[in-house]
């Protein structure tokens, strides 16, 4: 009971934390004292004190995307063990129903971009299609591979690994943390794939699509974007953290886990520059060679008797 | 640890394949040789004693520091240019390299059948080192570059001779060294040379030597 409520506590105010570490990281390393770490929440509040202006050229669609796109990512989040290892539903592979909600909420993105008419929105959501394409192979490989050697399909199974042997657990957790990470800059848009602060249309992917959004619809899209890097960020903390820890010390890991996830992202961001678009698609590609990595170690262990 | 290890030096050589800057390559070589370094420590044993000191300090010192050295040396006194330049694009190389490392963990897969006393994880991870080494060679410009797939190839060949001689002979391991040494020093001045008369190191150059 008390692990649900902290989870719901989790999911609706943390996310927003969450993008005021990445700033005040970013701000460190630029040497300027930077904006409160709660600044995100008064943003958040400010857009939905404010009107929409909703273009005459779109439909339906435009409206409803930023709360379908909101509501998925939510939806999504029910599926994985957060706090204390513990999610509010679990079921057969679930972790397919997981991938799919975000697709969903990245589908309604994409349509509500194209929905505007505008040529740029268009080409942002051709990249953003093609990126996340790319990064779903690395996904179900890694996901399927800890499936098989745990003999289970359920995400909170899954990330049980106290069952493999240490030798075995050192390699799947430090691969599919750098895989993983791959991944959470892919998809939550952040240096060196794309930069969350440009403002020239031609270089961005998903800052691009919401241009035309504005007001309680922007605070949607806001929230979704870090709710999705959390969740991310919450598959590298499961996979590190051992199952077996009292549940409190297990929390306070996990979120120990997610601010230096947040400080990592803010010092990429600040050290690195944004790739060529050209050079982003191999290195998406290196999360899905790291992705074959991990499943040929673990059949080897599994059926080459190293286990 | 020790398979750990390996895994690493397999990501090293992923990364490799498709990274475009001469000076990732060069940093990439000296984390190798630490690499090899900590393998030779936690898996030699300790019948040899000195054998191990010499070996390890050797790996060190000559794979993990001085050879990087050189190489960074000869990139900046020749003013060579950052990109690598592939004959192949970068996605393309990656897709290959990973291939390679997948018919290695195959290999492994082959080999773990057999009872031995090494891990599998060793010749397949070498045996794909030693061809992606080879590919590197194949589908780079440069002759800077070449040096540095040679130098991969040799690290893959130094990684099987873990796996297969546990008490590698002290006169292999100084052949070795010699060798790594000796084709790098000599590379090096070649590339030197190279640039002297023709300025641009670049192998398009080369095929139109005339007397």
């Amino acid at each position: 009971m008390i692990g649900t409520i902290a989870n719901i506590l989790f999911i609706i105010l943390f996310p927003l934390f969450f993008t005021g570490c990445i700033n005040r990281t970013k701000s460190f390393w630029g040497g300027r004292q930077g904006p409160s770490l709660f600044q995100p929440y008064r943003d958040f509040v400010k857009l939905l004190k404010k009107g929409a202006v909703i273009s005459r050229t779109t439909s339906f669609i435009f409206a409803m995307a930023p709360s379908v796109t909101a509501a998925s990512v939510v939806s999504a989040a029910l599926f994985v063990p957060l706090l204390g290892k513990t999610s509010f539903m679990s079921f057969d592979i679930d972790f397919v129903l997981f991938a799919y909600m975000l697709a969903a909420g990245k589908f309604f993105t994409i349509i509500g971009a194209m929905d505007t008419g505008s040529s740029f929105e268009g080409m942002g959501a051709s990249r953003e299609a093609a990126f996340s394409a790319l990064v779903e192979p690395g996904f179900f490989i890694i996901l399927g591979s800890l499936a098989f050697i745990v003999n289970a399909s359920s995400f909170s199974e899954i990330m049980n690994l106290s069952s493999v042997s240490p030798d075995l657990r050192i390699i799947i957790t430090v691969l599919s943390s750098i895989a993983l990470f791959i991944m959470l800059l892919a998809e939550g848009c952040r240096v060196p794939v794309d930069d969350p602060n440009t403002h020239l249309e031609l270089t961005m992917i998903h800052e691009v699509m919401v241009l035309d959004n504005s007001g309680p619809d922007l605070a949607f899209i806001m929230y979704a974007s870090a709710l999705k890097m959390v969740l991310i960020g919450s598959l590298i903390a499961n996979i590190i953290i051992p199952a077996d820890l009292h549940p409190l010390i297990s929390a306070a890991a996990f979120i120990s886990i997610h601010l230096a996830i947040a400080a990592l992202i803010g010092t990429v961001e600040s050290l690195l520059a944004r790739l060529r678009m050209t050079h982003i698609p191999q290195f998406i590609l290196y999360m899905n060679s790291i992705a074959m990595v991990i499943s040929a170690v673990i059949v080897l262990y599994v059926s080459g008797g190293l286990r | 640890m020790i398979p750990f290890l390996i895994i690493l030096f397999s990501l090293t050589m992923l990364y490799l394949g498709a990274t475009s800057r001469v000076e990732a390559y060069i940093k990439t070589l000296a984390l190798q040789g630490v690499i090899l370094f900590f393998i030779i420590l936690l898996d030699y044993g300790t019948e040899n004693i000195p054998n191990l000191i010499f070996l390890s300090a050797e790996t060190l010192a000559v794979k993990g520091v001085l050879i990087p050295l050189v190489l960074m040396n000869v990139v900046r006194k020749n003013d060579i240019k950052r990109e690598i330049e592939p004959n192949i694009p970068f996605f393309f190389s990656l897709i290959i390299t990973s291939s390679i490392l997948a018919s290695g963990f195959y290999i492994s897969w082959l080999m773990s059948d057999v009872a031995i006393s090494a891990h599998p994880f060793f010749f397949g991870v070498s045996i794909s080192t030693i061809v992606t080494g080879l590919f590197i060679i194949i589908t780079r410009k440069k002759i800077i570059t070449h040096i540095m797939g040679f130098m991969a190839m040799e690290n893959g060949i130094f990684l099987l001779t873990l796996a297969i001689a546990k008490e590698m002979p002290f006169i292999v391991a100084i052949g070795v060294l010699l060798d790594i040494f000796i084709a790098v020093y000599l590379l090096g001045f070649l590339v030197n040379k190279i640039q002297d008369a023709f300025a641009g190191v670049h192998i398009g150059t080369l095929t139109k030597l005339k007397d």
